[in-house]
């Protein structure tokens, strides 16, 4: 926490739209990566992230102090993801976990064509679970966002979902088996040494 | 415990949100089945990934984007000339204070038999509270949009428990606090409680606009919220707003036909408070009142008309008072209804939560008209400038 940010704060209040460029600044990434871990693409994310700080710039009066800056802030960029899913689930368009089942992912990590004799490196092991990630369902996606990338608690999730702590623990649990199920199953198309980290270990 | 029991425990076993019992079930169980150990090796070792993927920087153009859009947006809700101090705390109170000052009138009304729109027959019909619950506290109550089924449910719900007499359950989860105080109080929760005692007595709705809760309407206007039943239509982006023209309050009286009057009354509170207004929904639940900063008044009649037909709108001359008569014909006082007064009553700093805020219960003799003297006493110093209001009456038909 910058000791600084009471006044940027007090001054973003004011209006000043400086100060709160440089609140932006810190946060950026963190309430990005969220929007995009949720849409799995940079120009959907963008403008999610981007409501996400007009949300917060505009609710700034109504901001007391009471958690820290970051998770309010946080939370805002989940529940615009949970708006927009809402929306679309509403308005019946093809949603965009449709969209990604159909294009089936990233075509180069899924394909055959893919030597099985290559050696994945982080980054595509990290580009294998986003993918796996856009595959799934919006709402798998929304809980798995909220728990896994931001950090929240099962009693904050059924808040911000409007279920109970029942729901929460069973669509949590089918989103992660379903994602694990995606991941391994891709992960054998490669090298049969290739180990993906952290298996084995205790955590 | 079988394999199957258990891997459908493993997420929650991961997270240690298993019950004393469950988990020492599923530790027997894993400590004699390798399959399902295995299992959950590979369910911490994906839910790991997913947490250790890394932090993504957003583009260059973010940057800019943002900036655009900022320079344009609605200023905060607690800035010069707005209203300072909308810290729930304080809000809740005020509308505690509000709501009971607004029951307690409509209830003499009533019960006296005073002529006008607060006499009916059909007590027990009220409408608002799932719009207050929701603008109260966005992101703990299920967010209805207008048209959406369930916004009626919640209404038929809340109108079925008032008949009865009972307390119309409290949206927000958990007890209800303290009136007046609390962490983190609730509008919604104020309103509930002052209808508990009323029993079958209709309720009042009265919005806090800006809202209380974290996250204001006037983003989600950009997106599309079309919904053919109401006939609400998309709105841009909020506008920048007109060039400073007269200083002097102005009055309008609208009234305006929809289809489906829950939602064009959202629709009219969104409005108010995306431009920086208060607004209340008086008892019969057809006209609203509300205040908007004299720069927005022509934004404001002008976005109101597009929720329906305007089938009246007329101003009256400065010589009107229209609160006045407004406060006459329901018999709410004038201060009452300079909503955004009730605000700048609070005391205390902003962010505190508001320390017992008297509201008289339904059923004692009302002394409502003091007590609102005595907030509007506790000023403190430099509280804000006093901003132009502006007033237009809304009747939805």
């Amino acid at each position: 926490m910058h000791p600084d940010e009471d006044l940027l704060l007090k001054r973003s209040r004011d209006g000043d739209l400086n100060a709160f460029e440089e609140l932006v600044k810190r946060y950026e990434s963190k309430v990005y990566t969220i929007a995009y871990r949720f849409t799995g693409n940079h120009a959907d994310a963008g403008d999610l992230a981007q409501d996400a700080f007009i949300r917060a710039y505009q609710a700034l009066g109504s901001f007391r102090g009471d958690a820290s800056f970051a998770t309010w802030l946080y939370r805002i960029a989940s529940n615009v993801c949970r708006d927009e899913l809402r929306r679309q689930q509403r308005h019946k368009k093809v949603s965009l976990d449709e969209m990604m089942t159909q294009s089936g992912g990233n075509p180069t990590l899924v394909s055959p064509g893919l030597s099985p004799q290559e050696c994945l490196e982080k980054k595509e092991i990290q580009e294998l679970v986003q993918k796996q990630l856009d595959s799934l369902s919006g709402d798998m996606r929304l809980i798995l966002v909220m728990r896994e990338i931001q950090g929240l608690s099962y009693e904050e999730i059924a808040v911000a979902l409007d279920c109970n702590l029942g729901t929460v623990k069973s669509r949590l649990n089918r989103a992660r088996q379903t994602l694990k199920q995606r991941v391994i199953g891709h992960r054998e198309l490669f090298d049969i040494e290739f180990r993906l980290p952290n298996k084995g270990e205790e955590g | 415990m079988q394999c199957r029991e258990v891997q459908d425990l493993l997420s929650a076993y991961l997270d240690c949100m298993l019950d004393p019992s469950e988990k020492e079930s599923a530790d027997r169980h894993l400590e004699g089945c390798p399959a399902c150990r295995s299992e959950l090796d590979d369910l911490k070792m994906v839910v790991g990934l997913v947490r250790d993927l890394p932090l993504v920087d957003p583009p260059p153009e973010f940057g800019q984007g943002l900036r655009r859009r900022l320079e344009q947006a609605a200023r905060p809700g607690a800035g010069k000339g707005i209203l300072p101090g909308l810290a729930r705390g304080r809000w809740s109170g005020i509308l505690a204070l509000a709501a009971g000052f607004l029951l307690v009138v409509g209830l003499a009304a009533d019960w006296y038999g005073i002529p006008g729109k607060f006499s009916r027959p059909d007590r027990g019909v009220r409408v608002e509270s799932s719009s207050v619950a929701e603008k109260a506290a966005p992101d703990m109550i299920r967010k209805v949009d207008p048209g959406d089924g369930q916004a009626r449910d919640m209404q038929k719900d809340t109108a079925g428990y008032q008949a009865s007499g009972q307390p119309a359950p409290d949206p927000v989860s958990g007890a209800p606090s303290g009136m007046g105080g609390g962490p983190a109080p609730k509008a919604v929760q104020k309103v509930s409680e002052a209808s508990e005692n009323t029993g079958s007595a209709p309720m009042i709705s009265l919005q806090a606009v800006p809202d209380p809760g974290e996250e204001p309407v006037s983003v989600q206007d950009r997106k599309l919220a079309t919904n053919g039943a109401s006939g609400v239509t998309a709105r841009g982006t909020a506008a920048v707003p007109p060039p400073e023209g007269s200083q002097q309050p102005m009055q309008a009286c609208l009234e305006v036909k929809v289809p489906d009057r829950t939602a064009a009354i959202k629709e009219v509170m969104a409005v108010t408070q995306k431009l920086g207004g208060f607004a209340a929904v008086l008892p019969d639940g057809k006209e609203i009142i509300l205040r908007v900063p004299v720069e927005q008044f022509e934004k404001a009649v002008a976005d109101i008309g597009k929720t329906g037909r305007v089938i009246r709108q007329e101003y009256p001359p400065e010589d009107v008072d229209l609160l006045k008569s407004i406060a006459q014909r329901t018999g709410i006082s004038p201060e009452a209804l300079e909503l955004e007064k009730l605000g700048r009553g609070g005391g205390g700093a902003a962010g505190s939560p508001q320390p017992g805020a008297v509201v008289p219960p339904a059923g004692s003799p009302p002394a409502p008209a003091g007590v609102l003297q005595e907030k509007k006493a506790d000023q403190p110093a430099g509280s804000g400038t006093v901003q132009a209001m502006s007033t237009i009456r809304v009747r939805i038909e």
